[in-house]
């Protein structure tokens, strides 16, 4: 037996166009899984489905902050696959600011793409018509920040915070259905955008933030190692937990 | 936005110890103000700058002359 295998499994995951979300899919569709792959960009969604191993995926180029249309916009390609295994809403968006600078418009756009996009999307494939008889698996990638702070991070801890606690009570109501509900929180993690942040930082603080970590900073690849494995049925006792891929962040 | 004005709302906006400053005043911020001075410029005057171009930024004079002469009156 392959462990971790996804073959026959349809997995949605958001924020497929880049970074964690790509690497999901990559990982996602080498472990076998057909793909529907979410994000705003299609080009990057495309050069995403380029990099999968051949399979019946799909992509979706939608904006989640129009969260009243995220029903109609998936009514077809779900249809489409009929059943649904599981989830990976990686979609996310960082505001870092302090306090005296955050206007209700920034908490907004941060609860609704980091929050309530995903909750929306879990709602729609939890039901009858689309929910896996023998069990799906839907994952929230939260951060660290969900569970301790940092100045100017005040918005974007309280979204993944919210993850992590609507996760729980997410996993209870839906464990009948035989869907598991889990969250993800890494600490940072190479990709294409934070190398673009850490260009525009002063000398030294890259090293400051990297002291942190005492793996070092973590890859795409980590998370979505961790994705397929809670994807997969050797996962089947699992729910309403989160784990924490941080290299040591957290432990200090 | 008028000189005075400028001068009332960075006092403001970024909680300085003086009670008041004008050009020749410095300017030494800590991390977390730097990142409320961001906000500010992108606020009011739509000025987008990554924390780097505010390396050198030790007077309000400098300040000023980031944001643009015409925009300060
Ligand atoms: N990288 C890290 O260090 C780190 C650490 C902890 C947690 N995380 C979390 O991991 C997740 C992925 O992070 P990442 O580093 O891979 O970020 P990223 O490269 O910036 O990717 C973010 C993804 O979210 C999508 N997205 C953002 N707003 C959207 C919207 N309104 N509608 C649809 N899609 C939207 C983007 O789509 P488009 O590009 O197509 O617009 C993109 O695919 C996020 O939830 C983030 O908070 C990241």
């Amino acid at each position: 037996m392959i462990p971790f295998s996804l073959i026959d499994k349809t997995i949605l995951i958001t924020g497929a166009s880049s970074g964690i979300g790509a690497s999901c899919s990559q990982i996602c569709s080498e472990s076998g899984a057909n793909l529907i792959l979410m994000g705003r960009n299609q080009n990057n969604l495309l050069q995403t489905l380029k990099q999968l191993k051949p399979g019946n995926h799909s992509v979706i180029s939608f904006d989640l902050l129009n969260i009243e249309g995220i029903e109609k916009e998936l009514e077809e390609p779900l249809s489409r696959y009929g059943k649904i295994h599981g989830l990976i809403h990686c979609a996310g968006i960082d505001i870092t600011r302090p306090l005296n600078a955050l206007r209700k418009s920034d908490y907004q756009v941060v609860f609704d793409t980091n929050v309530i996009s995903g909750f929306e999307i879990a709602r729609i494939l939890s039901k009858k018509q689309y929910s896996a008889t023998n069990g799906s698996s839907y994952i929230f990638i939260s951060s660290v920040m969900g569970i301790v702070g940092e100045s100017a991070k005040t918005a974007y801890s309280a979204s993944k915070g919210a993850l992590l606690a609507g996760c729980r009570s997410m996993a209870l109501e839906l464990a009948a259905k035989k869907i598991r509900v889990n969250c993800i929180s890494p600490a940072i993690i190479q990709t294409e955008l934070v190398e673009k942040l850490f260009s525009e930082l002063p000398e030294g603080a890259v090293d400051i933030i990297k002291s942190k970590h005492p793996l070092g900073f973590g890859t795409p690849q980590d998370i979505a190692n961790a994705c397929i494995f809670l994807l997969s049925d050797e996962a089947k006792w699992i729910t309403g937990s989160n784990l924490v891929i941080d290299g040591g962040y957290s432990c200090q | 936005m008028e000189k005075v004005v400028f001068f009332k709302k960075l006092l403001a906006e970024l909680e300085l110890e003086e009670s008041e400053i004008d050009e020749s005043s410095p300017l030494h911020i800590t991390s977390l103000q730097t990142l409320t001075l961001m906000s500010f410029l992108d606020e009011h005057f739509g000025i987008r700058v990554k924390v780097k171009d505010l390396i050198g930024i030790e007077s309000v004079r400098k300040l000023m002359e980031l944001i643009g002469k015409d925009k300060i009156d």
